[in-house]
């Protein structure tokens, strides 16, 4: 799935692969965390399906074929190494790496870098330390000539930077409900509100931090982060993050100005 | 179907014609029968087809490849090409010979099966090829004058050449004139020796002296052959890669060659590649003739799967997983480790070598960008067959 300019007239639902029957005409996104969600997902119609979301240790069993997979890192440290595995199947089917940002981070983008798969990170509220390796994985995506398969949201704010490409980081990264509204599993508690599982979520959380003066009004980014980094903690500061954004920033005038002295090259 | 190939090593006669001090091949006079690769044929086409790959790329080699003769392999094409049409499939066939047996018999096949190319071996300086009773010296006097008839009947040839200690105290220029000058080929892939097999001169390198070696002749293609079109592995590939162009690495570079290679020798045998299958039946995947599935094969083989979990193991436990340049390495060749360090769970020994060629590769990114920018020509190495390291 790619987020483009506009969000889809009818957003994607994430569900759990459990509950796929209830939701019988729209595009899913189907989580499976077991063995036997492998049933479920047979039992939809392939069109329908824009992610299969399944932990490392479920990503070699036998998806339809084809059908595009998200694998759910859930502890980076641990399972980072494990990644390379993909290497097998990644000429099967389309595999992203979705990878929180806590310790290990840097080590499984790389490796999944390394595999040319795409890479999802999820930053939520990261403290300095999953800044800093945040910050490794960006040198790689910005200066490893191997690295050329996307990496959001860094991709997302590059083209916002560069190109004005109005993509907010809650698009990119697949968490905005206009576009993609996720179905809680059964029993997993609420977030906090305000929930973002309503359309329209986005805009209203950042005028919101804007009305409240949070740091978001006067930052140069907010266009494009639109305050997911303020969320769910308003309070969080980004002292961590605006330097990643600055550095990318500085990157695409260095970019653009590339750009521009190419045109001049004689053809 | 998959765009991915299944790429094939077959060694149809595991017997040679040359005597070569530092191969890692444990010969025998076994030759495989037309009947024998109609099975082998099956196995393969089946396999195709649950891998879903439309097209496999078949390295045939030796022992001596064409210690066959052209007429068996004529009957093989014969045999191959409609059981593969038969199932939607085809087959793509690549020779890698050391040109002793060749002369006008084999033009028409050359031609027909192998798309007029040719692939061999030779070294420079050549110190362990050798003919039976015969000398380095001789052997490449005969395989020079084979390459000139070669190349006067039109076709193309790409030659591996494996370096060896003497070939470290040769200036660079020397060692590609040898090449392009006095044989030649415009395309050339330099290999790094291991002490395989039964072999003896194939030792491991020191890793100073190979750098600067290599260091050196990438400075002299660059000064002497880059711009006249001189391809020289794996440099091209490493360098348009660096250049964020696309480049087809040899296998000892790929993310897992296990999931890449296959080789099947004469037995039946199947193993990763060539030396595997025919120096290290301990690491077989297990033989075609007494189990015909090669997928199932494949899939439960312990020996493959301890390939497979190589790479996982030398990111945790090696430091591969902290490399700057894991993008293009993955942990090196499992044989290159297993001959010199007697594992495969292990970095490859020639591992500071890769790491300063890398180094040296992305320094010169840039002024290969604007070198290809003035040739105006285009990029050249993603529709060339793979360039394979044996």
């Amino acid at each position: 799935m790619t987020a483009d300019i506009g969000p889809p007239p009818d957003p994607i639902l994430s569900v759990p692969a459990g509950s796929v029957d209830a939701h019988p005409a729209v595009s899913l996104v189907i989580r499976a965390n077991r063995q036997e969600d492998l049933d479920r997902v047979r039992g939809v119609s392939p069109d329908r399906i824009v992610w299969i979301e399944a932990p490392l240790d479920l990503a070699e069993i036998a998806w339809p074929p084809g059908l595009p997979l998200d694998v759910m890192v859930a502890d980076p440290a641990r399972e980072a190494a494990r990644l390379h595995g993909l290497s097998r199947a990644r000429d099967d089917r389309l595999i992203r790496v979705s990878i929180p940002a806590k310790a290990g981070v840097s080590r499984a983008a790389r490796i999944a870098m390394a595999l040319q798969l795409p890479v999802r990170l999820l930053p939520g509220q990261p403290g300095p330390e999953a800044a800093a390796e945040l910050r490794t994985v960006l040198e790689t995506y910005l200066h490893d000539p191997q690295a050329n398969a996307s990496v959001q949201p860094f991709d997302a704010a590059l083209e916002y930077l560069l190109h004005g490409r109005p993509v907010t980081a809650w698009a990119a990264l697949e968490l905005d409900p206009a576009y993609v509204i996720r179905i809680p599993d059964p029993g997993e508690p609420l977030p906090a509100a305000p929930r973002p599982d309503a359309p329209g979520f986005v805009a209203a959380w950042i005028s919101r931090l804007v009305f409240e003066a949070a740091e978001c009004a006067g930052c140069p980014y907010a266009g494009w982060c639109a305050g997911l980094f303020k969320w769910p903690d308003p309070a969080y500061a980004c002292d961590h993050i605006k330097p990643l954004l600055a550095a990318i920033g500085v990157n695409a005038e260095a970019i653009a100005r590339d750009l521009g002295e190419a045109l001049d090259l004689p053809t | 179907m998959s765009g991915r190939p299944l790429s094939l090593i077959l060694l149809p006669a595991l017997d040679c014609n040359a005597a070569c001090d530092y191969c890692f091949e444990k010969k025998s006079r076994v030759r495989l029968s037309l009947p024998d690769l109609s099975r082998l044929t099956r196995s393969i086409l089946d396999h195709m087809e649950i891998m879903d790959a439309e097209r496999a790329e078949v390295y045939w080699q030796g022992g001596e490849a064409m210690l066959l003769g052209p007429a068996w392999y004529e009957a093989a094409f014969e045999l191959m090409e409609p059981a593969a049409a038969a199932r939607g499939r085809s087959f793509a066939h690549y020779l890698q010979t050391n040109l002793v047996g060749f002369g006008p018999p084999w033009r028409d096949v050359i031609r027909t099966v192998f798309n007029g190319s040719i692939g061999t071996s030779m070294d420079y300086p050549n110190r362990h090829r050798r003919l039976p009773g015969g000398t380095p010296e001789q052997f490449t006097e005969i395989w020079l004058r084979a390459v000139g008839e070669a190349l006067s009947a039109g076709f193309e040839i790409g030659v591996i050449a494996v370096l060896n200690a003497d070939s470290l105290r040769v200036p660079p220029g020397d060692f590609l004139q040898f090449f392009t000058g006095q044989a030649g080929i415009t395309n050339i892939q330099v290999n790094l020796p291991f002490p395989g097999g039964p072999s003896h001169g194939g030792e491991t390198l020191e890793s100073a002296a190979l750098s600067r070696f290599l260091e050196g002749l990438l400075d002299a293609w660059m000064a002497d052959g880059f711009d006249r079109g001189v391809r020289l592995g794996p440099f091209e590939a490493l360098l348009d890669l660096c250049a964020g162009r696309p480049g087809r690495l040899p296998c000892i570079w790929n993310p897992n060659c296990a999931n890449e290679f296959l080789c099947i020798d004469a037995r039946g045998a199947v193993a990763l590649c060539d030396c595997w299958v025919t120096s290290y039946p301990r690491h077989h995947f297990g033989n075609l003739f007494e189990s015909p599935d090669l997928s199932a094969m494949l899939r439960v083989s312990p020996a493959r799967r301890a390939f497979l979990d190589r790479p996982t193991y030398l990111l945790q436990e090696e430091g591969c997983g902290l490399c700057p340049h894991l993008s293009l390495c993955h942990g090196g060749c499992p044989v290159r480790t297993f001959t010199a360090k007697g594992t495969i769970l292990a970095r490859d020994p020639y591992c500071e070598v890769y790491q300063a060629l890398f180094g040296k590769c992305r320094e010169l990114a840039g002024e290969v960008v604007r070198r290809r920018l003035a040739l105006s020509r285009p990029n050249q190495a993603s529709p060339e067959p793979p360039s394979r390291n044996q």
